[in-house]
């Protein structure tokens, strides 16, 4: 049962991370980060809320069918990927995992995977 | 305990930073905050504008109510209730850490005024949840500014906060979108809650309410209140009582504010036809000076001002109450137009004609008066009281 840190740490863990944060997307708050971030944690706050609200709030995607919701976002540039998982919670927050991994060293479905573990421990889910 | 002058809240946490203070700094009276210090760093943020963390976990259904009392009562002398619950395997260190992450910049930016108020450190003095997350001084004063530019993109009307919400009863759109706070809101405005109100008790975070309450009045679905009302500077910080009120003060509230909003949304409808519903779609924006502007709607003023005046109008308002869109009464002539002409038959067909005629002189109620705010206040307290 980790806190923050420890689980920021985990994820670091994964192959190929370089950097790794929670948001709360809800406002564009940073709650933690490590290790590198494209700009600074501010900017990676206020991005990956404007990416959620953009998915959430604008297009069909998110939810296509009735029981249906967002899970990740994958951005994908060519040199890394940019994950964005949410944690789900059973108290009032809008939070996201990053995690920002390395392109070559990393390997996609394997970071999901341990994510996916990850979020479960953090929340106890 | 250190007593100090009016000063900028900011500054003095600044200051407290720089010497690795521990404590608590009590800032301002109307409505009074308070931020616990560990080592120069904010380790909790109380604002009654703000859900707590009890009422996070428990409103949100994370813990039982039961639970939260007993860690309560058994951390609170060692100032360790939040450890407590984790060791006893309620939360996970992870949930606490965000939960109270979230609470602290949620109610520190109620608390931290941009303004001189009156502050006062008290050393040494824990929090009882126990210091079980801490954020930076500078990272904690520069994400509450930029909280509050957040809000002026979206809707450059600080008024919004401070007001309860109320729903616009027409829309002249066939379809809207809504997130699930949004819906949240709507679902529970009462007339009477503030965003903040509704916030504690939805158990949803006050700043997250407050975003979305602006991006709706944005989007023309809640009232705008006036733009020049008292105190609109400062905002969040004027809602103390409204934001206060308990759950039990709920339902006597509702009893004086709902029927007019659905007398308004009702009348129109059933084929009293297109001179009240435009009257309703008029009235909204330049209505009457305060939220209540339905009330110009016509039938459903005898409701409120008979409500708001207690015995005054003897049950002037309870016919509209009935009138819920498919009630039993389904049969009987449109909502509160049953009120409003008792003489009239409803006609064949069911059309009454609406008529601009002179109300009946038993209908006590005066020219769609403006609200009298001070009475609903007084009102209101004395229901609470009752409660």
């Amino acid at each position: 049962m980790p806190g923050v840190d420890a689980y920021l740490d985990h994820a670091m863990a994964i192959p190929g991370a370089i950097g790794a944060g929670i948001v709360d997307y809800g406002t564009g708050t940073p709650l933690g980060t490590t290790g590198g971030t494209p700009e600074d944690d501010r900017a990676l706050a206020a991005g990956a809320a404007r990416v959620m609200a953009a998915v959430t709030r604008g297009g069909p995607f998110s939810s296509a069918t009735p029981d249906d919701d967002l899970e990740d976002l994958i951005i994908t540039s060519q040199s890394g990927y940019h994950l964005i998982r949410r944690i789900p919670t059973e108290f009032d927050a809008r939070l996201v995992l990053y995690l920002w991994l390395d392109r070559e060293r990393g390997n996609l479905a394997v970071a999901r995977r341990s994510l996916q573990e990850l979020g479960g421990h953090l929340v106890g889910a | 305990m250190t007593a100090t002058s009016p000063a900028e809240p900011h500054r003095v946490l600044a200051a407290l930073a720089d010497t690795r203070a521990s404590g608590a700094l009590h800032i301002g009276s109307d409505p009074p905050g308070v931020l616990h210090l560990v080592g120069g760093a904010v380790t909790h943020a109380s604002s009654p504008l703000a859900p707590g963390v009890g009422e996070l976990l428990t409103i949100g259904g994370r813990l039982s109510g039961e639970v939260w009392r007993l860690a309560v009562d058994a951390g609170t002398p060692e100032h360790r209730v939040g450890p407590l619950l984790v060791e006893q395997g309620h939360l996970t260190r992870g949930e606490l850490e965000l939960c109270v992450l979230g609470v602290i910049y949620d109610a520190t930016y109620f608390v931290l005024v941009p303004r001189a108020v009156p502050v006062r450190f008290e050393p040494d003095r824990p929090h009882w949840l126990g210091a079980v997350a801490a954020v930076p001084v500078p990272a904690l004063v520069g994400e509450t500014a930029r909280r509050r530019r957040a809000l002026t993109e979206i809707l450059d009307r600080p008024e919004v906060d401070s007001t309860p919400v109320v729903p616009v009863p027409r829309l002249r759109r066939d379809r809207i979108r809504l997130s699930g706070l949004q819906w949240e809101l709507i679902v529970h405005a009462d007339g009477q809650r503030t965003p903040t109100g509704l916030a504690r008790r939805l158990g949803r975070a006050s700043y997250a309410c407050l975003q979305e309450t602006r991006r709706l009045a944005a989007e023309g679905l809640v009232r705008m209140p006036p733009a020049n009302r008292v105190g609109a500077g400062a905002g969040y910080a004027l809602p103390a009582a409204a934001a206060g009120l308990p759950s039990a003060g709920r339902r006597e509230a509702h009893t004086v504010e709902v029927p007019a909003q659905r007398g308004a949304r009702l009348s129109p409808a059933p084929g009293a036809g297109p001179a009240v519903g435009r009257h309703v779609a008029e009235a909204a924006p330049a209505g009457p000076p305060r939220a209540e502007a339905p009330t110009g709607a016509g039938p459903a003023a005898p409701t409120q001002t008979g409500a708001s005046a207690g015995a005054a109008g003897p049950a002037a308002g309870t016919p509209s109450a009935d009138g819920v869109p498919g009630s039993p009464r389904a049969g009987a002539p449109p909502g509160g137009d049953a009120a409003a002409g008792p003489g009239r038959s409803p006609g064949g067909s069911g059309l009454p004609r609406r008529q601009p005629a002179p109300r009946p002189p038993g209908d006590a109620a005066p020219p769609v008066a403006p609200p009298d705010e001070a009475l609903l206040l007084r009102l209101r307290s004395a229901l609470w009281g009752m409660a």
